[in-house]
């Protein structure tokens, strides 16, 4: 009797929750997933096939199965090196521009000053104009003849690379990130703030009471206050450490030689200059195989440590 | 007494950091604005760093005959207010099922939501490219709107959606109850609600696009349809040498953004922060 009441109860279950499907979801839902699916999800699906195969672009694909991926990690040294810059870049982006956010934020709403939107507006601005424009101010003032970079540091009597900063194989990457820092700083700045007028501030007073300085209340009751917070914009930050490119192309083009170049420059040089679309496709997929892993191993020490 | 004289000390001390790092955020756009008033032989005499002797403002009236803004101009202005029309308007319909009503697969689709969220514009664009071609849409102002769209919208959609959930189910049940339609729920009862998040999000896409740079340098060729920071980077490669010229196109191409940033400030704030961390 039971064993038979309980398939029967679900059967129940089951067209009520049918009943309740409301058709005229997929109706408003159908303009915008046709439009994701078209020009999103299908793209993807055909980069996989394109990855696996030999491709100008013209002429008919040829499969080649998994060789472009093993030609990527063997013989291209400059998709290892846009590896290993992409990667730096990631690891300094989600690092840096957050500590600056904690501090500046800590500044902002524990620091009793006054002016607070006004500060936040200026470290935010960057962020607004478009990157090619910050690529095109920083490009001049990196410029070792014209720029005002060297023009301050020759007043200061201080010495400089001769052939400046972006033309320098060793710096231009610390060059190229430095403007990557003064757009992004102002952002995790401004998302910290908010995160941070949440945290209680009774907490800050009992910490007070307790015998902790200002060091001692950010490392005590902001740093674990965020923590949710911090987690996220780590994560916004690698994906979007991952796929910088406009800074690159605007500035440098991947040079000197090709020393600053990036996954994201290195899949737009192989599909749309040199006609490797194959190789483009199967690094475009390397590139994103990278922000997955990453992200979600950083979601899975979150939720180890909690 | 010392007490509070090291709480001043400590004030101050904030308040220089602070001071130091804001005007170092916007020295470079006062040295390019400072730049954009001289003549190169100015520079060349003076270095970058002295004030001008005259502003030539009349920089600002060559740039328009000296480089094609007013075209690049033009075009940013229709790509994106078409974007942002129908980024809207396909937002508001996709989020309304996902906050209001019942449907089979509503959790794949908000899983395509999510993939939306975080996928590299890398992994598409070469189909996408071959794609339009084929379509014979390479090189139209439409290559550059109809993909704007999609990579808008699921972003679009996870915002509204969060403010939609925070609006009172019992107000769309009573609605129902007496005979009201769900398009007529999502237009008197639902978009009235959501003024302050919709003007953010319509900033905030607007902005997007404006400056979105990687997708018209692949998709247009044809100098007429560039946008502005395409534009933009096209003109610097050309007059390499003329600094004054560059950071006049500069100034002009940063001025849009800049002026929208100043004058819906709030909206941008609230957009960014929901954008990151509702949920």
């Amino acid at each position: 009797m039971r064993q038979a009441a309980i398939p029967r109860q679900k059967r129940t279950f089951k067209r009520r929750s049918a009943e309740k499907t409301n058709p005229l979801a997929y109706l408003f839902l159908l303009p915008a997933f046709a439009m994701v699916a078209f020009f999103m999800i299908w793209p993807a699906l055909q980069t996989f096939y394109i990855s696996m195969t030999n491709w100008d672009g013209i002429s008919p694909k040829k499969f080649v199965g998994l060789q472009n991926y093993l030609h990527l990690f063997t013989d291209e040294p400059m998709f290892l090196q846009a590896i290993k810059n992409t990667l730096l870049w990631v690891v300094g982006g989600a690092t840096i521009p957050v500590g600056l956010g904690l501090v500046f934020a800590n500044f902002l709403v524990r620091g009793n000053i006054r002016f607070t939107k006004w500060f936040q507006m200026g470290f935010f601005f960057p962020q607004i104009i478009s990157s090619v424009i910050a690529a095109v101010i920083w490009k001049w003032i990196y410029d070792p003849s014209f720029g005002p970079l060297s023009a301050i540091l020759d007043q200061l009597g201080i010495g400089r690379p001769v052939a400046g900063w972006l033309g320098n194989p060793d710096l231009v990457m610390y060059a190229l990130f430095v403007i990557f820092v003064w757009g992004s700083f102002g952002y995790t700045t401004m998302l910290f703030t908010a995160a941070l007028q949440g945290v209680d501030t009774q907490l800050y007073d009992a910490a007070n009471i307790d015998g902790c300085g200002a060091w001692g209340q950010f490392r005590h009751v902001s740093i674990p206050g965020l923590r949710q917070t911090i987690t996220t914009v780590v994560i916004l930050m690698t994906i979007g450490s991952f796929s910088v490119f406009d800074i690159v192309m605007a500035t440098t083009k991947g040079g000197p030689g090709y020393s600053s170049y990036v996954i994201s420059y290195y899949v737009y040089t192989q599909g749309f200059i040199v006609n490797r679309l194959g190789f483009a496709a199967a690094a475009s997929i390397v590139l994103t195989l990278f922000v997955l892993l990453v992200s979600r191993t950083i979601i899975w020490i979150r939720e180890r440590d909690q | 007494m010392t007490m509070t004289r090291s709480l001043l000390m400590r004030r101050t001390l904030v308040y220089v950091i602070m001071i130091c790092t804001v005007l170092l955020t916007i020295f470079p756009f006062l040295l390019v604005i400072n730049t954009s008033l001289k003549t190169m032989s100015e520079i060349n005499i003076d270095g970058p760093l002295a004030l001008p002797h005259i502003f030539h403002w009349d920089n600002y009236s060559r740039i328009w005959d000296v480089g094609n803004f007013v075209t690049y101009y033009k075009n940013s202005v229709i790509v994106t207010v078409v974007v942002v029309a129908f980024v809207v308007l396909l937002a508001l319909l996709g989020a309304y099922p996902f906050a209001y009503m019942k449907f089979k697969g509503k959790g794949i689709f908000f899983l395509i939501v999510l993939w939306g969220l975080t996928v590299p514009l890398d992994l598409i664009i070469i189909p996408l490219f071959n794609n339009l071609k084929s379509m014979g849409l390479l090189n139209t102002i439409w290559s550059l709107i109809l993909p704007q769209i999609a990579l808008n919208i699921p972003f679009s959609i996870f915002l509204l959606r969060g403010f939609m959930k925070d609006i009172p189910y019992a107000l769309l049940e009573s609605a129902r109850i007496d005979g009201s339609t769900e398009a007529k729920n999502l237009y008197y009862i639902i978009m009235p609600m959501l003024y302050a998040p919709m003007v953010s999000l319509i900033v905030f896409t607007a902005i997007g696009t404006w400056n979105n740079f990687m997708l018209p340098t692949i998709l247009i060729q044809n100098d007429q349809l560039r946008t502005l920071p395409v534009g933009l980077n096209y003109f610097q490669t050309k007059f390499t040498m003329d600094y004054p010229m560059i950071a006049t196109a500069a100034v002009v191409s940063a001025f849009p953004a800049a002026l929208a940033y100043i004058v819906f400030q709030r909206n941008i704030l609230s957009g960014v922060m929901v954008g990151a961390l509702k949920e």
